[in-house]
């Protein structure tokens, strides 16, 4: 997409979206200051979207004075098995996720009615309920806010990409040369810094919509507590015929895109690889922990009880102490 | 069933003690993303250490078997009677530090859980603590190794 076309495109979209903001009234930008302490979450109308990407370029606009910096020339690592990763160079990828893209339009050209159509799907972070990147983060960088947010702190990040490995969808993007890795041990510990969408979370803070969803021209997306984007996510599924995705994926996402194409479909058309996610069904990667942590809870008492028994049961049966050898016990 | 002459745990118990301490310790530091990059998940048998979800999963059993051995210790000492002195400290310094390290990881844990939030600062707090804590705890044990070590030469 030329760059005269997605400016033309932004401000359209601009003025649609107010309106159409405006006269919804499902989801306002007060609504959005108002449930800031809510769940949110977003629904993505994939028969609206028409892939014109006034989205990405809203986004890559809004977030720009955040992007990376990195140090040139950027040291290289040890062990060299570990690749330095510098997107600075191509900053203008717009066509999959990078640390300068946190947002792209991936597109699949499937059947829809007997008729060949290309349905085009915004993807960034689905921001997922549970999220194994904020909840497996050793340095605690990838965090999960209250408003159900999930979102990395870059001063804080040492680009171990550990997020991105357990990401079902693969989504943060590491730059390196950049963070707190260079002031730690460069060469042998960290790698850059990961990015990915936070959802505009500075502009949610201050009730404005994010970027991407205030310029869709099609009103493809909105934002709203989670009840009430499921809800909706589902009325519009009935009324298409269509096929929910993000309700249930990984446990439950914030990202709830409805499309008249099933997603099985979507999956096998769509272009796959780095930084291109699929669009597979993904059970809960944290289902193993839940078990477990029940378990843990359990542990303690389940500990006295078995002390207790032994214990006691055995001074009721001759009043005898255990051995107070101490050199025994350590 | 002890008797006296017998110790708390015994000495499988010990060995298991010891046993899930490593675990714990090992898929500690196993989440962190260094044993890839430093090349033991390349070593034939070791390449689940590469493998956070799994590290995490035997975290979490070693977390259960250790917990379940400290209660029912703590529940021995109890019932033995609790010691004076110096030793008297020395067990409250490695009960507080284990029941530190413990309630940051039920923190960790339940935070983990599906439908559970616990907030960002919180949270923070808490992963900075279970590190620190462990460290403190790995300190102290080798301290205390090497002290018993210097007493019997």
């Amino acid at each position: 997409m030329s760059s005269k076309v997605s400016r033309r495109n932004f401000l359209r979209g601009s003025i649609a979206a107010a309106g159409g903001l405006a006269a919804s009234g499902v989801v306002l930008p007060t609504a959005v200051k108002a449930a800031s302490g809510k769940e949110l979450a977003t629904f993505i109308d994939l028969s609206k979207c028409v892939g014109c990407e006034a989205c990405v370029e809203a986004c890559r606009e809004a977030n720009e004075h955040r992007y990376p910096e990195p140090e040139k020339p950027i040291r290289k690592m040890f062990p060299p098995r570990v690749k330095v990763e510098d997107w600075s160079e191509n900053r203008g990828e717009m066509e999959r996720l990078t640390p300068y893209n946190w947002l792209y339009i991936q597109r699949a050209k499937v059947t829809v009615d007997g008729e060949e159509k290309e349905i085009t799907i915004p993807r960034r972070c689905m921001h997922c309920q549970n999220p194994p990147c904020a909840n497996l983060c050793p340095w605690g960088a990838a965090k999960r806010e209250d408003n159900g947010v999930v979102r990395i702190n870059d001063s804080l990040c040492l680009g171990g990409a550990k997020c991105k490995q357990v990401c079902p969808w693969s989504i943060p993007q590491r730059q390196s040369g950049v963070g707190l890795y260079l002031d730690l041990m460069p060469s042998l510990a960290g790698n850059g810094v990961m990015y990915k969408c936070d959802r505009c979370y500075d502009r949610l803070q201050e009730g404005e919509l994010p970027a991407c969803i205030e310029v869709c021209p099609e009103k493809a997306q909105v934002i709203g507590p989670r009840d009430e984007i499921i809800a909706l996510a589902h009325r519009r599924a009935k009324e298409i015929n269509g096929h929910i995705y993000g309700e249930k994926e990984n446990g439950g996402t914030n990202t709830i895109y409805v499309s008249p194409v099933p997603f099985e479909e979507l999956n096998k058309a769509v272009e796959k690889g780095p930084g291109k996610p699929h669009l597979k069904r993904v059970g809960n990667t944290m289902a193993a922990e839940d078990n477990l942590v029940k378990a843990l809870f359990i542990a303690p008492v389940a500990a006295v009880a078995a002390g207790v028994g032994r214990f006691w049961n055995f001074a009721n049966k001759d009043d005898k102490p255990v051995n107070s050898d101490e050199k025994e016990e350590n | 069933m002890a008797a006296q002459g017998q110790s708390i745990m015994g000495t499988w118990g010990k060995r298991l003690y010891l046993l899930s301490l490593f675990a714990l310790v090992f898929t500690g530091f196993g989440q962190l993303p260094i044993f890839k990059r430093y090349y033991l998940a390349d070593i034939p048998g070791l390449a689940w250490t590469a493998d956070f979800y799994v590290t995490m999963i035997i975290h979490y059993v070693a977390g259960i078997v250790f917990i379940l051995l400290c209660g029912y210790y703590a529940v021995g000492i109890v019932r033995r009677g609790l010691p004076s002195g110096a030793l008297l400290r020395k067990y409250l310094v490695r009960a507080g530090l284990i029941a530190l390290l413990l309630a940051s990881g039920f923190i960790l844990a339940a935070r983990n859980m599906t439908g559970v939030h616990i907030g960002p600062s919180v949270s923070f707090v808490t992963v900075w603590a279970h590190f620190l804590l462990t460290m403190a705890f790995l300190f102290a044990s080798a301290t205390y190794l090497r002290v018993r070590r210097a007493r019997q030469q």
